[in-house]
């Protein structure tokens, strides 16, 4: 049996044994979807890093680091910043909210303040946004097994597909919070000793000279503000990541969940764009050939490792890529069931509800759509039109029914139009179009 | 109090930008500082809720 189908059976057994032990008694949706909001803080960090760090880390900021230099640990250093900042404020204020108002889907809170309509808006942007995002993760996932196991791209769709379901659908978010841990665990290892064969391999470490420095020709100050809005704001306006807030049992667990979610993300960031940079620097001395393709310089390493790290590597973006959208799976479909359907009772139809995204993410993967890839990489954007209203929960009095759905519609107009005129600041736009729009219909409305 | 601390973070989150502002070729470890300082004041400091 080829070694790479061997390591991904180990991998699905140990899951699919995890998810089963770790769900315990999921009687209500609150079990199902949020782990009855009793989950502690270093099981809640460690699922909110591996929820937050999809394959885009080990491929695109590999990649990224490699072709445009130093700007990209910025990047997503400012990102993590960020994170830490609203969520040392907002975590806990959240969660309290949660806790007291009965909040499941993330959607509820603007059920609460802005009317089910708005939560409604919320729900179909959200899965506009995230089911081609989630795609990619499928897309990305079958590309590889089709590469390391010799398997054709539908029958990979379809393994990813089981991969993502399964441990949502047997344990919801028990059963994925736990996997999710233990696979976080193990992608952090696996940098680590990436890090450590590259840095041997190459022989040193060093920054090419035009790469230490920002701005360059890829990171000007817009560039950079452009990209970084979007991702500075991440962990109000990503459902996956905001119903991660609900799912501490404490405020003790929260304010742990955030610190040990920072200190992963600082290292998994520092081992990711070492990793690129060390590799562009084996490229100057003749040891790693030049890649001109920056989604390609992952894949030109692996094919140049010995299989006893190229294997399990191969093994950690798949792991990334599955723990990203298992998440976003069982978010959306709280989601749908709870904002759109309005069943919250019934925990049998979360799981209809999965398997039923999971088979829609799978046949946009398997269609290769073309704007599929657009409507991902603008996924961020779209989902910034409801920063206003969320921070508007804590901070704004004013502002009911219309003025939800009104922010929703305009904030998503300008994301989608903007974009199709391929706008330099089309995140910058997006927020200040959706808080003004905010603003003006709530000092309106009655 | 409390503003002044959320004055201090946004110090924190602008001296992100500061490599932009004087092309050094130390940025990759000055961001990497700076989120790890600031990540411990995160954890130093006292949340509202305690």
């Amino acid at each position: 049996m080829n070694e790479f189908i061997a390591l991904i059976v180990l991998y699905a057994i140990l899951g699919t044994v995890v998810a089963i032990y770790a769900r315990g008694g999921i009687r209500t949706q609150e079990d199902y979807f949020i782990g009855g909001r009793n989950i502690g803080g270093i099981i809640s960090a460690l699922t909110y890093a591996a929820t937050t760090y999809s394959a885009f880390m080990m491929v695109g900021l590999v990649g990224l680091s490699y072709v445009t230099g130093v700007g990209a640990a910025g990047f997503e250093l400012m990102y993590l910043v960020g994170t830490l900042f609203l969520l040392s404020y907002y975590a806990p204020k959240v969660w309290k909210l949660g806790k007291e108002k009965g909040l499941v889907s993330p959607a509820e809170m603007f059920t609460y303040r802005y009317g089910a309509i708005t939560a409604k808006l919320a729900t179909i942007l959200a899965l506009i946004a995230l089911i081609p995002y989630t795609s990619i993760q499928m897309i990305g996932v079958a590309l590889i097994l089709q590469k390391n196991a010799g398997i054709s791209f539908a029958c990979g769709v379809a393994i990813a597909s089981i991969l993502i379901a399964l441990w949502a659908f047997l344990g919801g978010l028990r059963g994925v919070a736990w996997t999710d841990a233990i696979q976080g665990v193990f992608m952090l290892i696996v940098a680590v000793l990436a890090v450590l064969w590259t840095f041997n391999y190459i022989g040193g470490f060093e920054i090419p000279k035009e790469l230490a420095v920002v701005p360059n020709k890829f990171w000007t100050p817009l560039k950079f503000a452009t990209l970084t809005i979007p991702w500075f704001f991440f962990a109000l306006t990503n459902p996956q990541v905001f119903q991660r807030l609900f799912i501490p049992k404490d405020e003790r667990a929260i304010k742990r969940m955030v610190i040990l979610f920072g200190l992963f993300g600082l290292i998994y960031t520092v081992l990711v764009t070492f990793l690129g940079l060390n590799l562009r620097f084996g490229t100057e001395i003749g040891k790693f050939p030049f890649v001109a393709d920056r989604d390609k310089v992952t894949p030109t390493l692996l094919s140049i490792m010995p299989d006893w790290i190229a294997l399990p590597l191969a093994l950690s973006i798949i792991a990334a890529a599955v723990t990203t959208a298992n998440s976003i799976i069982l978010t959306l479909s709280s989601m749908v069931l709870r904002d759109v359907i309005g069943e919250k009772a019934k925990v049998v139809g979360g799981k209809i509800v999965v398997i039923v995204l999971t088979i829609v993410v799978a046949i946009f993967a398997l269609k290769r759509i073309t704007y599929i890839v657009e409507l991902a990489v603008l996924s961020s954007t779209i989902l910034l039109c409801q920063l206003p209203l969320i921070l508007g929960v804590f901070h704004w009095k004013r502002g009911k029914e219309k003025t939800g759905f009104t922010t929703l519609i305009c904030g998503f107009t300008a994301a989608i139009v903007l974009s199709a005129m391929k706008h330099p600041m089309v995140s910058i736009v997006t927020l200040c179009v959706s808080f003004a729009v905010f603003l003006m219909i709530s000092l309106i409305e009655r | 109090m409390c503003s002044m601390m959320k004055i201090f973070e946004v110090v924190f989150i602008v001296a992100m930008l500061l490599p932009f502002a004087i092309r050094c070729d130390w940025a990759y470890q000055y961001w990497i500082a700076v989120t790890a300082l600031y990540l411990a004041y995160v954890t130093a400091k006292r949340w509202e809720y305690e």
